[in-house]
Formats: C-alpha cells, structure tokens, sequence
C-alpha cells in the first residue's frame, strides 16, 4: 500500500532544524500551549550547586556546561526528527560542496571578527593567521554559495529551453538560468522540473538547487527509516511539499518505468542526490575545464546525472549489499558522464581538509626536514597525486594529531576534522552516505549529531559508551559540541552582526533556560539576583567567545579582567601547561598594559626553563599585532626570550626568522640579516630559497605600517 | 509608518491564515536552515508561544482591565501591536504578525491560564 503525503508526514511531537552553518540541531515540541512556557524559574538547592559548579569554570575563562546524553525513551520519542537530522549533518560532513561551503563561511567569520579589531586567527579555515579575504571576494563566493544552495522555485524569465521527458503525466526538464552572485548579468546554468498533475491546475516548478535536493533526499531516507512506503504524490500544493517532494517525483517520474521496485527506485534517486552533492569543487584544477559547469553548478549536475541515469543500468542490489550496490550505480554513472569517480573525489576532498588542517597547525608541528619534506609535498603535489598516496598522508595525519592536542584550541577544528574523517570514512565505505536508513546504527556511533538541543538542554548524540570516528583525526564528541556552540554564538557575525546567535535565533540557551537570562538582553530582576548569588555575572556562551576573540565591549572586558583575569592568569601560568596558559594570554593580552603583565609573567616562567620556544613565539606573536611593534622594551623583551629559546633549539627557523623580525623592529638591520642568511642555509630547495628571499626583500621594504603584519606572518608560515 | 499604513499592514497579516504568520516569525536566516517537513511553521509556533510567555502578563492585564477595548480586530491588531513594540523582550520580533497572531488566536484564549492564577 503506498502512503499519501498527508500519511508520509507522520504526527509528530517534535520537529527539528539543522544549520549547515554552526551544526546547531535545534529540536522543539509541537504541542505547545501558553500554560507550557514557564514565565519564572524556581531554583532548588541542588540546581544551585550545579551553577556554582559553571561559575567555577567561568572563573577560569571556561564556558564548561552539564551535558546530558541520550536516553532510550528521548532516542525512542524523537526517533524520525532525529534520524532526519542526522542525515543532514552527514550530507554536511561527506559532501566536498558544503565543506568547501562551510570553510568560505568560516573565512567570512575571520574577516569580520577582523575588521571590528578582534583576534581573527582565532578561527580556523583556509587562510591563515590574521590574513583575511577581501569584502568583495567574500561577498562574490558567499552570493554564488547561496545561488547553489537556496532557490526553491524558478519563473518562465529563467528558462532557456525545456526538455519533454515524459507524456503521462507530463513532465519536462527546464534549462535555466538562475540568478547567480552579485551582478546584474551573472547567470547559473542550472536544470529544473517541470511537472503537471491532474488535480492541480498549475504547474509545478523545482530547480535542482541544494536544499530541495538535501531535504528530499532526508525526508524519503526519513520514511525508509520509519518503514513508510515511498509516496506517489497526487498534487504538489504547498512549498514544503514541493521541497521535501518535487525532485523525488521528477525522478519517480522519469526512472520509475526502469525498475521493479520503489526500493531500488528509492536507492537510485539517494544515490543520485549523493552524486551530485559529492563533486570535485575543491579542486582547482577543474576551474577552466570543460567539466566545468558539472561540477561547480550542482542543479546543472543533478540534471546531467537525471539525464545521464537513463543510458546506464538501473541500480539493481541483487544479491550484493545495498551500499556496494550504490556505489557501483555511482561509479557507472560517473563513468558514462566521465566525471570523477566517487572514490577519488572523497580522497581529493581529504587532501583539502588535510592542507586546511595543516596550514592551521603548521607552527605546532616539529620542525625537522623530514616534516617539512612532507608539508612541502602536501602543499605543491597536485590534489589528485596527493589523493593516491594515502600512505604518505597518513603521515602527515599522525603529525596533525600531535599538533592539535599541543597547540591552542581554534574554532572549528572539530568540525573540520570530523569532516576530513568523513571523507576518509567515505573511501573506505562507499555507498553508506548516500542510504543512510540502512547503515543508521554504524553512522550514528561513527559521527553522532555534534550537539542535540531539546527543551533548554545540550544532547551528546546515542546512546553512551560513545564510540566516534577518530579516524585520523581525533575529536572528542565533547570538543566537537563546543565547536558548535561557538560557531552558533557567532554565526551573526556572517551577517556582518556583533550579536549572540542564540539571541538572534530566537533559540534559549542553556543559561536562559536555567533561569540566568541573557546579559545581551535586559535582566529580569531574579536571572539578576541568581547570576550574583551563583558567581556567574554576565558569564555566558558569548561573553566567552566575545572575549576570545576580542570583541567584546570595554565594558565587558574590564568587568572580566577586575574580577577574575589577573588571578587565573598567574595561577595557569605557574600550575597549567601552555595550552590553558595560551589561552588565557589570547582572551586578555589586548591591551598594552595587560600584555606588559603577561610578557613578565611569561620571562618568569621561561626562566624556569618551560617550553622556551612556544613562549618566546607567543611574544612575537604579540608584538607584531598591531599596536604593541613600537614598544622598544617589550620588543627586546621578546628577542630575549627567543635568544633563551635558541640555545635550547639552534636549528629552529622558526626562531631564527623570529629573531630576524624582532632585530628587524629593533632597527637592527645587520643582526637581522645574520639571522635570516642562517635561514637561509636551512633552504634544501631553491625554490623555497626563492620564496624566503622574495619575503625578505618584501619585508626590508617595509617599514611599520599595516601590511608589515601580513608580510611578517606570511614569512613566517613560509620558512 | 502612518497611521493608514499601519492599518493596511495589520488587514494584510490578519488576513493571512495563522501557518504563514507563525513561518513569519522565524528570522529570514533560520528560515534557510534545513527543518523537518512542516517544520518552519512549528518553529514560529515555538517562537510565538516563547515571546507570549514574556508579555502575557502585560498584555493580559490589559485585556483583564479593559476588555471592552474593542471588539474591531483589526484595531486590535493595530493596539496590540503598539504594546509589543514598546516591550524590549521582543527585539527581532516582527510585531504585527505577533499581534495578528495573538488576535486570530483569540486574547481570551490565550490568558484563561493568566486569569485562573488570578
């Protein structure tokens, strides 16, 4: 018996969203009512200690909240909402498309968190250190991410030609062209469907863009999930039936006279959606190509695969299993339309979360030749080289996986590291991605949602012992969940807003839905009298980002700094490793007063001989950003901190190049040159001699002004 | 807005059936995030009943102490929309299709718990 839409979309208590931008997985009740939502929160004893257990956190600049994990009734209740999000964020972590979207994204996070003053090397993604994209490169890759992903519908001004594909019902594909970016005359080419139902009287538009993809895709896997037969929609009225529907019955349409059952009809459209979402954008190479427009427009490559489809065998599971059976249909239609089998487009999507990752943590790897030897090869090999050694990348995963635990946290490197471990999962399973209905059990343990809100509480996804994916990269899932919370609190900022996203989504928070209020709106006299009692003041998810990454108000700061910094500060020093110590010295170095305590503080400790290099680095660091490169004493400060460090680690370039900078800034010339001359020497190549030579003549130009910055953190990335 | 203006916007969202004022309430940017099916117009639900909680008691009274008011909805739409904006627990709230909302709802409705707790 097949079911109508009506019956598909089963009554649910709770709905969700996801967002492709911060992972947040939002789930809310639908029967509320008035008498539900309480106005007042009464706190008891036990509730109490807890919050005082987060002020303590808070006292030392953490935001370290109770988390609660699943419960089999909660799994049990929300079983279809969560398996639809789920989905999602597994087209998110596999698909090279939105990873190549989600790391624009998160360049636009640093341009933006830059140019209001604040620590932009903070947050990871392509570039590096405090070197940001222009406003209009990131207005033009932002614009056309949009033309790819948001369409829901298409007008006759946009179509080119129209292709009958079938007569009963009528069904046509349209050529179109959609809006595409900034400027007036820039056009996507992109396909649509064109469908006519007998008990409608208009007819029915779907372009082929991401989200009627996406959703289709979840909400058929949803309803294989849930034992559902697959719909034979009547009518196409509404836009959610036209989204979650349009471009299944398109393919139903046109392939269902090609197979048995809706089972494998349903497989083939997945592995279809998975196709198109599963392209070789990232890399360059393919720019310029005749493939060009198959792999960077995706509703022109979805209609290119629909087309495509009907010349290969339908996809049959016979007596194999159903993901080999995917990805065999995948591999020969890739193969007809000559396009990028899907194995080497998931390594290829490796080697560019893999140069992300290591640009990201470049300076926390040991220097030895035999690192560098394998840095140099990663960032000059062609993708599809590098892709077909995977023994050689595993090298540099080893090495990734030592610098991320030694060097300070960044925001998203969870989130781009559970993606690169996805794209590694993929290679090694193909076909489960795309039918996630039927591998649930292994996905969900593998890569759990990063973070499950439901009614004012932060969910670990599954059922515990939680057994993630680390593979190679390894992310804790409590790592991974403030990942998101970060990205979720400032995701205003990619649309150019200095405001919490918790308040700008209308989502409460934990600490709202404790009773705290929010310090960004007006307190209630009780959150009030509750924030003093417990110690937490104005604490919060962004309070904390925004002093991370130096944005917050004065106000905000200098009530940080008068009642908690200077404290915890001297205490991480002396009784925490560099990592908590480098954190705190970034959350609160932003003045010249603050950074001259710091910089004391931080000799002190090198006299003790603690990881002399990391500190003499961090100095550096300081110095060249921005209003602190003047500052004669602090300067030799650093250099001799960096002279302390060189006698521990002579051959160290990054300390020579250091020292080069800091004589440099001191109106030293001579005894930079020395310096960089013993760089230099350390050059095995010409051509990175080459490229230290061309830094350096840059940089001897330069005296102190903006670019010196830029200049210098290029130089030091390079040598 | 003038006064005119004020009263044809109110007519327009009154008009609208309650799932489009309820989608009305989610900000632009959430709306292109990836919802369950029917799921935008549960968020605004969510959203609306949220945003109530925090003005039910003003709003309530109002009505409490003034329920002849009047019975003109479209004036209503206009006067309780004057309240919300006024209210700084509403910031990105578009007030008139809350107002809208609260009116095709039905205020009596919408404070019978307000007025048992009396």
């Amino acid at each position: 018996m097949h079911t109508t839409i009506s019956e598909g979309a089963n009554p649910k208590s709770v709905h969700g969203s996801f967002s492709f931008q911060n992972l947040l997985c939002h789930l809310f009740e639908s029967n509320l009512a008035p008498s539900t939502v309480p106005e007042h929160f009464a706190i008891s004893s036990r509730q109490l200690t807890m919050l005082r257990g987060v002020a303590e956190y808070a006292h030392s600049g953490e935001d370290s909240l109770p988390l609660s994990n699943m419960t089999p009734e909660l799994a049990a209740r929300t079983r279809g909402t969560l398996f639809h999000e789920r989905m999602h964020y597994w087209q998110l972590i596999s698909s090279p498309v939105h990873q190549l979207a989600f790391t624009i994204d998160l360049e636009k996070l640093r341009a933006n968190v830059k140019r209001i003053g604040g620590r932009s090397h903070l947050i990871g993604g392509q570039l590096t250190g405090d070197i940001v994209l222009t406003e209009h490169e990131l207005h033009e890759f932002t614009t056309s991410n949009e033309a790819h992903f948001l369409p829901t519908e298409f007008t006759d001004n946009m179509v080119v030609d129209v292709t009958p594909v079938a007569i009963d019902p009528r069904t046509a594909m349209a050529h179109l062209m959609l809006p595409h970016g900034s400027g007036v005359t820039k056009r996507l080419p992109a396909y649509g469907a064109l469908m006519e139902f007998e008990n409608q009287k208009t007819v029915v538009r779907v372009p082929f863009t991401a989200r009627p993809l996406l959703e289709s895709a979840a909400y058929l896997s949803e309803l294989l999930y849930q034992e559902y037969d697959l719909p034979h929609p009547q009518r196409l009225d509404s836009d959610d039936d036209r989204i979650y529907l349009g471009t299944w019955e398109f393919w139903r349409r046109l392939h269902g006279e090609r197979y048995a059952t809706d089972f494998e009809l349903g497989l083939s459209f997945l592995a279809a959606v998975d196709l198109a979402m599963l392209s070789d954008v990232t890399d360059d190479d393919i720019r310029g190509s005749a493939r060009h427009l198959e792999v960077f427009s995706i509703p022109y490559r979805f209609g290119a695969l629909a087309l495509g489809a009907r010349s290969i065998p339908p996809l049959s599971c016979g007596n194999l299993d159903p993901s080999l059976a995917v990805a065999q249909f995948q591999r020969n239609l890739c193969s007809y339309l000559g396009w990028a089998s899907p194995d080497l487009t998931a390594r290829k999507a490796a080697v560019f979360l893999t140069t992300v990752l290591l640009k990201m943590f470049n300076s926390a790897i040991p220097v030895t030749a035999e690192n560098r030897e394998l840095a140099m090869w990663l960032l000059n090999s062609r993708q599809v080289k590098a892709a077909a050694d995977e023994q050689r990348l595993r090298r540099i995963w080893e090495l990734l996986a030592i610098a991320t635990k030694s060097s300070m946290p960044l925001i998203s490197q969870s989130v781009l590291g559970t993606m690169l471990n996805a794209s590694v999962y993929r290679v090694h399973n193909p076909g489960k991605f795309a039918v996630p209905h039927l591998y649930w059990s292994e996905l969900t343990e593998s890569f759990p949602l990063p973070i499950v809100y439901l009614g004012g509480e932060y969910y670990l996804d599954g059922l515990p012992p939680l057994n993630v994916c680390q593979d190679p990269y390894p992310c804790e899932p409590v790592e991974l969940l403030h990942d998101c919370i970060s990205l979720v609190a400032i995701e205003p900022l990619l649309r150019d807003k200095s405001s919490c996203g918790f308040v700008d989504s209308h989502v409460k928070c934990w600490y709202v839905s404790h009773g705290l209020g929010c310090p960004q709106e007006e307190l209630l006299a009780a959150s009030r009298n509750l924030r003093e009692a417990t110690g937490l003041h104005d604490w919060c998810h962004w309070t904390h980002r925004s002093l991370t990454l130096g944005i917050a108000s004065y106000e905000v700061r200098d009530n940080w700094n008068r009642r908690w910094h200077s404290r915890d500060v001297i205490s991480h020093m002396f009784h925490g490793g560099p990592r908590e110590t480098l954190q705190l010295i970034d959350k609160f170095s932003s003045s010249r007063d603050e950074f001259e305590v710091t910089l004391k503080s931080m000799e002190t400790i090198s006299n003790i001989g603690e990881r002399l290099e990391y500190y003499a680095e961090k100095a550096a660091q300081l110095c060249y950003r921005g209003h602190i490169t003047s500052n004669a004493s602090l300067l030799r400060a650093s250099l001799k901190l960096c002279e302390k460090a060189l006698e521990t680690d002579q051959e160290s370039r990054s300390l020579l190049t250091l020292k080069a900078i800091l004589h440099y800034a001191l109106g030293e010339p001579q005894d930079s040159q020395i310096a960089m001359e013993r760089v230099l020497l350390m050059c095995t190549s010409q051509q990175m001699q080459d490229i230290v030579m061309r830094r350096m003549e840059a940089l001897f130009k330069t005296r102190f002004n903006p670019n010196f910055v830029g200049i210098f953190k290029d130089w030091f990335e390079i040598s | 807005m003038n006064e005119e203006t004020i009263r044809e916007e109110a007519t327009k969202y009154f008009n609208m059936d309650e799932a489009e004022l309820y989608a009305l309430l989610v900000p632009e940017h959430v709306r292109q995030t990836l919802f369950t099916k029917d799921g935008v117009v549960l968020r605004g639900r969510e959203i609306f009943y949220t945003t109530f909680a925090k003005v039910r008691e003003t709003i309530c009274r109002q009505y409490a102490t003034a329920p002849q008011i009047t019975s003109h909805a479209i004036d209503l739409v206009v006067i309780i929309s004057d309240a919300l904006a006024s209210s700084p627990n509403l910031v990105g709230i578009p007030v008139l299709p809350m107002a809208a909302l609260i009116v095709k709802i039905g205020l009596e409705e919408l404070c019978k718990d307000a007025h048992n707790h009396k």
